[in-house]
């Protein structure tokens, strides 16, 4: 919701998120989710990391917001969504304290991400979660000390590329069809598709 | 360029049937920068990522970026040629999404 809010200047005045022990806390959303509870829509399973599931009185009542929703919106929460969906909990908040430091402010938590700066900075790279700069940023070092970091840890431009594409099924399919068609010269000229004239 | 200089040579550029299809269904605003992309791997195919994955081993795959998209092509192969193999949309960066700031306003 914190990430959601800050695409969407709306939601950021409705939601008002200020700094809280664990990072972004708005007391609406925590209200919402109370009374979600409260209507059975959701399921909270409390331990060490609290697990929100949607039940099936809540998936119903999921279908039918997101029917209603715009295009745009759509859109946005299924970019959040997919952005979202391998980080840890870690990587998430090394992300928040380097986009947003007030956020960071009340943390009790900092320390221990701080500690790993490093390490979440390259797993957020090689799983293309950030750009080079902002995995720079997070990392808390300046860009030599960054790139020297990388390099002692076997990481160059190419191999994260590399990595990237692996990561990618839809593109390894594409690639797999194109060296068929490669293999078997099922080729066309790019010339004959040209939009220049 | 000075007058001695030779002129770069311009490999032909091909698109497997495959990469094709893919091409057709782009806007005509990306058509136009992979356009330009491929006009400059046409003369200096080495500007893109070598790929060094086991997986593409043998393969001598490269990969560009322009804009959202990610272009892999192959050049080596043949000396007058470069082959595209995929012309897609990039996975989504925490960058991107800022992109989209501001959608109910």
């Amino acid at each position: 919701m914190f990430i959601l809010s800050k695409l969407d200047s709306q939601l950021a005045e409705d939601a008002d998120f200020d700094a809280y022990s664990m990072g972004a806390y708005s007391d609406t959303v925590a209200e919402i989710q109370d009374q979600f509870v409260i209507s059975g829509y959701i399921d909270v399973e409390k331990g060490g990391t609290e697990l929100t599931k949607l039940t099936l009185e809540g998936r119903k009542e999921a279908e039918r917001v997101w029917g209603n929703a715009g295009e745009q919106e759509r859109k946005v929460v299924s970019l959040v969504k997919s952005w979202l969906n391998d980080l840890t909990f870690n990587e998430l908040l090394a992300v928040v304290y380097a986009e947003y430091p007030e956020s960071a402010s009340k943390s009790s938590v900092k320390g221990q991400v701080d500690a790993r700066a490093h390490e979440l900075a390259v797993s957020l790279l090689r799983k293309n979660k950030v750009s080079s700069d902002l995995a720079q940023r997070i990392s808390g070092l300046n860009a030599d000390q960054f790139e020297k970091m990388l390099k002692s840890r076997g990481l160059t431009g190419r191999e994260l590329e590399s990595e990237h594409i692996v990561m990618d099924a839809g593109l390894m399919e594409d690639l797999r069809r194109s060296y068929e068609d490669s293999r078997h010269r099922r080729l066309v000229a790019w010339e004959k598709m040209s939009l220049s004239p | 360029m000075g007058k001695d200089e030779p002129k770069p040579v311009e490999r032909r550029v091909l698109l497997t049937q495959h990469c094709e299809r893919e091409y057709r269904k782009l806007h005509d605003s990306i058509k136009r920068l992979v356009e330009k992309t491929l006009k400059e791997i046409s003369v200096h195919p080495e500007i893109g990522y070598s790929l060094t994955d086991r997986v593409f081993k043998d393969k001598d795959l490269y990969s560009i970026h322009c804009g959202d998209i990610r272009i892999i092509y192959r050049f080596s192969h043949n000396p007058g040629e470069v082959e595209v193999w995929a012309i897609a949309h990039r996975n989504h960066i925490y960058e991107d999404l800022q992109r989209y700031r501001s959608i109910s306003s």
